[in-house]
């Protein structure tokens, strides 16, 4: 445990000369063509937290309509086949166009700045990946707009899911929407990987890699498994079942309602960790700050992260434990739910352990991380209980797994993401955001959050299930409805004030300091917001708090070349420097490749011919893209052969 | 009436018919089934309470407690008791194990029952059909959304279904097991107490997913052998003038297109089979009460109170509808 | 203030190889994505088959023939991929065309007797969905090969033009050895669909 000096940034002397150089090698291009090929990591990750939010948004108003419909019993506000579409829109907006793009958008900005370089791996793929999840969505919305909102269910189990029950659109659009979105998840963890593998800052060994980077890296690698698995079964077998009529989950010609949900939940379990894992890194990041030590716990946590990763792909058939799998088989999914808990645990003892002994400070970020350590810990309880299969059998399908699971990912994912939001804003934008504001939004969503879900595990012992659009009076269910209902209010109340906050922040001037919080990763050595490229000396790391450790006399990278964009390869595991890479600069092709890749999926959703007419374009976009800038000078071109 | 008013009033009536405040709750078992897994849960719930409460109290503690600074000494406490919290956790997670499996034995060992009463349960959207079968085709009792059982003796139900995925949910008997098309499933359950109890359907199968409830209805043995009896007798000939009218109304109309009643020539079964219908305590799947006012409103427009099912609206004029409603209003 | 010693960087080389290279760790992204929907293929096939008394369920046995004459189209290219990237490193420009352009034609000739092998399979996708997971499989390793083809030949190409430089001998050696991991792909591919069937009867 370290005191820690002054902020460090950049320090003196510097060569102006570097700074001008590089501001004009790193700009990017101004008005709308700059940002159609913008590729600065920032920029894009910025991107998609703003637009990931724009979803929470879009998503919590279908919840809130479901909620006036549900205040008391036989209410006619909403009629049947909108409030499927309302739950089936709010569920897979949550999971696919909130919750995945807004961790992983924390990651694409702070992963470059906390390892110490200067952008990922693959600018341009980083773009690319941003413009297909923002088309993707977009198609799925407006599509609900016009009255072809998906009304299976996210989970969209078959037969339902059939053309023979369902012979509209809507489940097509819903096939794609996730095709868009998995590729977009697909991109952004190749970037992570790869850049947190080879781009590393000298000296910032495997065992120095700040936890929230940890966590993401881990994250990427489930993404890779998670998302091609739901690519092959929506994109691939269920979208052709319904296009070109095979047979996967057709039963009368030989296919399987029960290999749907086998494949879905071999994905979706592991989702719901994909979206966990970087909030726990995010808590991570933000404790050292507001406790003034470093985190507990390091290797343990880093162990749980790996093995939680490796457990989730084992618990899928604990989403289907009333199918009438056998016992024998369905213990062991039991046994390997109840024992994700154990890594689960590990991270919270040293979250706690981190607060017991440090100097809490009670800024709204540290309020967002108690709630989420209150609200996750009850969630992950009932996660405990619902693993039981004789338990299960009983709340599967009820307002039980409701309240659970909005206690494990409201709890467990959107109060960090809030925590990150007080504790970034700055970083983000160069203001801060009002700490007091802060702690009333805190008291009423928290407030508000228990009063909509807690009523609910009540909900499911009273025996009401899940997915329906109204209930009978007179079994008991009117008040807890009704409680749950007006806490739903109040966290839209909750949410507005964050609104405001950030509006009202914006039209202050950009004056927030480098590092407000105290913080020690590497993301704080530099400005608020960074410049395009960064840091103007990229750092040699010797510890990890970087920030706490550096003193005006450690060592920087020298000799990197200011007229052309360059990053600094490292060795995997230690991060000695072997290469100088030369990095992409800004580029239409990333967004003409999207564009097309729209083209061809949305064609896909009609017919099959897609792949022929859409794939010249996608092909040519792609040439472009690997078309070489001819530009001799602003190329190494030093190694010609 | 108009059917929208019909369903609220109806909706009360069966309500105020089940008595049901709890006829739904899975904490208020009136079987071994759901009594064994309402144990495990009071354990569960109990237990996890006073862990998570711990939990809270080490977290407010750090938040507030006193700092002492910090030393090689204090963070290896600190690894102490992270060590001492895990082992607690891991062995309070086998012993769960162990419970699990216990209960889970448990709930099968009524499969072993020598007698059991079958019955097939068949999903459809969006309500049950529930079938005694026999050995002999008259003994067999085929009837909807109602489903009859002896007090204290097992019950073997088979599921199945002829359309999407649905889910069979007693509280109070057992917990649910899903009826998926291509994969028929078998479960056992027993009331030990009689009464009627309310079951949902618990798996999203299309519009009117809300509106698939049943009633279970324990009773003692005699009385189920009776009503049993009841329901393998073809449909008497109706005595009076109106209910002559109303059977008329009935087969000349497009009733026999889904419905049967035996001892007629409607014999389809694309919709509940009504050979009882007047015996039964609700109409379309537990939603509204069966009475006079509720039958009308749901012959001549289901869609109000239940919309998207498959039956059509039916305008009948008034005196043929009086008619038809007393011809299976008598259908005992 | 005492001396500052920093990192001088500027002699580094800017051309890396093997795993310093990041196109080798996006070559490695995309083997990840493309194994695992290659694993979700083949699981549902055997899935799909467990339930069954007979196998292939409606339909002959697919045939042995073509296949096996494709298999070995698939599984050569491998040599002159291995040689290729020895003559990359050792920086011979003539030597690495001349590999890649024999691995291209065998994959040429394997693709050619793919559209013949499809007929052999004996069903139709829309027979059954036993006849899904099989034109998937194949359809998919198709789509994998159809894309090499065309990546490999592009970059072939480029090493001829005059804007090659040395990071380009580095990308051909990723490509390269991606061969050994979409040969071993059609392996996967062949065993499953033709071999699993026989041995299952």
């Amino acid at each position: 445990m370290s005191t820690h000096g002054p902020s460090v940034v950049e320090g003196l002397p510097y060569d102006a000369t570097a700074i001008s150089e590089l501001a004009e090698t790193w700009q990017p291009r101004k008005g709308v063509w700059g940002a159609l090929t913008s590729v600065d990591h920032k920029v894009i990750g910025r991107r998609y937290i703003v637009t990931a939010f724009v979803f929470f948004l879009l998503a919590g108003s279908l919840a809130a309509l479901m909620r006036l419909q549900l205040v008391r019993p036989e209410n006619n506000f909403i009629a049947p086949d909108t409030y499927n579409q309302l739950f089936s829109v709010h569920g897979a907006t949550m999971m696919f166009l909130f919750a995945v793009p807004m961790v992983l958008g924390f990651g694409v900005y702070f992963i470059p700045l906390m390892i110490g370089t200067r952008n990922v791996a693959f600018p341009r793929l980083n773009a690319c990946g941003y413009w297909i999840y923002v088309f993707g969505g977009s198609v799925f919305w407006i599509a609900f707009f016009f009255g072809s909102g998906l009304d299976t269910g996210w989970f969209s189990y078959v037969p339902l899911a059939n053309l023979d029950f369902s012979p509209d659109k809507r489940v097509d659009i819903y096939m794609q929407t996730v095709t868009f979105t998995e590729i977009s998840a697909i991109i952004t963890a190749i970037e992570i990987i790869v850049t947190v593998f080879t781009q590393r800052a000298p000296g910032m060994s495997l065992n120095r890699i700040p936890l929230f980077v940890w966590a993401q890296l881990v994250t990427a690698f489930m993404v890779m498994f998670a998302m091609s698995t739901i690519a092959t079964l929506s994109t691939t077998m269920m979208a052709m079942d319904r296009l070109v009529n095979t047979r996967f989950f057709d039963p009368d010609h030989g296919g399987d309602s029960l290999l749907w949900q086998h494949l879905f939940w071999f994905f979706g379990h592991p989702e719901v960790y994909i979206i966990f894992l970087p909030a726990t890194g995010m808590v991570s990041s933000i404790l050292p700050a507001v406790t003034r030590r470093p985190v507990f716990g390091y290797t343990a946590i880093v162990l749980s992260l790996v093995a939680t990763a490796f457990i989730s792909f084992g618990l899928w058939v604990h989403h289907m434990f009333t199918t009438g799998v056998p016992q024998v088989g369905a213990s062991f999914f039991t046994a390997a739910s109840l024992m994700i808990a154990i890594p689960s645990a590990i991270q919270v003892f040293c979250w706690l352990a981190t607060i017991a002994s440090g100097r809490p400070r009670f800024t709204t970020d540290m309020l967002f991380v108690i709630g989420f350590i209150i609200l996750f810990v009850a969630g992950g309880l009932t996660g405990v209980m619902v693993s039981s299969v004789p338990f299960d059998t009983q709340v599967h399908d009820t307002y039980f797994v409701v309240a659970h699971f909005h206690y494990v990912l409201v709890g467990g994912a959107v109060f960090p993401i809030f925590a990150g939001f007080y504790h970034w804003f700055p970083k983000l934008t160069g203001r801060m955001l009002s700490d007091r504001l802060g702690k009333v939004q805190f008291l009423v969503f928290f407030i508000g959050m228990n009063l909509t879900f807690f009523p609910m595990h009540w909900l499911g012992f009273e025996g009401m299930p899940r997915r329906v659009y109204t209930y009978t009076a007179g079994l008991g269910w009117e008040d807890l409805n009704l409680l749950a209902t007006i806490g739903a209010i109040l966290m839209l109340i909750g949410i507005g004030l964050f609104v405001w906050n950030v509006g009202a922040a914006l039209t202050r001037p950009k004056d927030a300091p480098p590092d407000p919080w105290q913080a020690d990763t590497l993301e704080w050595w530099t400005t608020s917001p960074p410049p395009p490229w960064n840091f103007t000396y990229l750092p040699v790391v010797q510890g990890r708090s970087p920030v706490w450790e550096m003193t005006p006399e450690s060592p920087r990278v020298i000799g990197m070349r200011t007229d052309i964009r360059e990053v600094l390869t490292t060795t995997i595991i230690r991060a000695e420097p072997h290469t100088r890479h030369q990095s992409p600069g800004n580029a239409i092709s990333p967004f003409l490749t999207a564009a097309s890749v729209t083209f061809l999926l949305v064609m896909l959703i009609f017919t099959p011919k897609a792949v022929l007419i859409g794939a010249p374009f996608v092909f040519g976009s792609l040439m472009m893209w690997g078309w070489p800038t001819g530009k001799p000078e602003k190329e190494h071109r030093e190694e010609g052969i | 009436m108009t059917g929208g008013r019909l369903a609220k009033v109806g909706g009360l009536a069966v309500a105020a018919l089940v008595g049901c405040e709890g006829s739904q709750a899975a904490l208020n078992p009136a079987g071994p089934q759901a009594g064994r897994i309402a144990g495990l849960s009071w354990f569960m719930i109990v237990s996890l309470s006073v862990i998570y409460i711990i939990i809270l109290a080490v977290l407010f503690a750090g938040l507030i407690g006193r700092r002492h600074g910090a030393s090689d000494e204090s963070e290896a406490r600190l690894v102490r008791w992270v060590i001492i919290g895990v082992a607690i956790t891991t062995g309070y997670l086998v012993v769960l194990m162990v419970l699990d499996v216990s209960v889970g034995r448990g709930l099968s060992s009524l499969s072993e029952d020598e007698d059991p009463l079958i019955v097939d349960v068949i999903g459809h959207q969006w309500w049950w059909e529930i079938v005694y079968p026999a050995r002999e085709p008259n003994r067999t009792v085929t009837t909807a959304n109602e489903l009859h059982i002896p007090v204290g003796r097992t019950v073997r139900i088979r599921t199945s279904s002829v359309d999407v995925i649905h889910s069979l949910w007693i509280p109070r008997l057992h917990g649910k097991r899903d009826l998926v098309p291509d994969h028929p499933s078998v479960f056992h359950l027993r009331a030990d107490e009689p009464g009627i109890f309310r079951g949902e359907c618990a798996e999203f199968c299309g519009l009117q997913h809300a509106h698939m409830s049943l009633l279970v209805i324990a009773q003692p043995e005699a009385e189920f052998r009776a009503w049993q009896a009841a329901q393998m007798r073809p449909a008497e000939e109706p005595a009076d003038i109106i209910r002559r009218l109303g059977m008329q109304t009935f087969l000349n109309g497009t009733c026999p297109m889904c419905h049967a009643v035996a001892g007629t020539s409607a014999a389809a079964r694309a919709g509940p089979d009504l050979t009882h219908f007047g015996s039964r305590r609700t109409i379309g799947a537990a939603t509204l009460d069966n009475s006079r006012g509720n039958l009308g409103g749901w012959i001549l427009d289901p869609h109000h109170i239940k919309p998207g099912v498959n039956m059509p609206a039916n305008p009948i004029p008034a005196d043929r509808l009086d008619a038809l409603i007393s011809y299976l209003e008598g259908l005992k | 203030m005492r001396e500052r010693h920093d990192l001088d960087v500027s002699r580094l080389p800017t051309v890396a190889f093997g795993n310093r290279n990041q196109t080798w760790w996006g070559t490695i992204g995309f083997m990840m994505a493309e194994t695992t929907t290659l694993g979700i293929f083949v699981s549902s096939y055997f899935y799909l088959a467990r339930n069954r008394d007979s196998w292939p369920p409606g339909a002959p046995l697919p045939d042995l023939g073509i296949a096996t004459v494709v298999l070995v189209f698939m599984l050569l290219p491998v040599i002159p991929k291995a040689l290729a990237i020895k003559r990359g490193r050792a920086f011979d420009i003539g030597g690495v065309i001349r590999y890649a352009a024999i691995a291209i034609a065998l994959a040429l000739v394997g693709a050619i007797f793919r559209i013949r092998e499809f007929d052999t399979l004996n069903v139709r996708w829309d027979d059954n969905a036993y006849g899904s997971v099989v034109w998937a499989l194949l359809c998919f390793h198709t789509l994998l090969l159809v894309v090499d083809i065309i990546e490999e030949s592009v970059i072939t190409l480029f090493l001829f033009s005059k804007h090659r430089e040395k990071k380009h001998l580095a990308d051909a050696e990723e490509s390269a050895f991606y061969q050994f991991f979409l040969s071993s792909v059609s392996l996967v591919v062949y065993l499953t669909i033709y071999i699993a069937p026989r041995v299952m009867r």
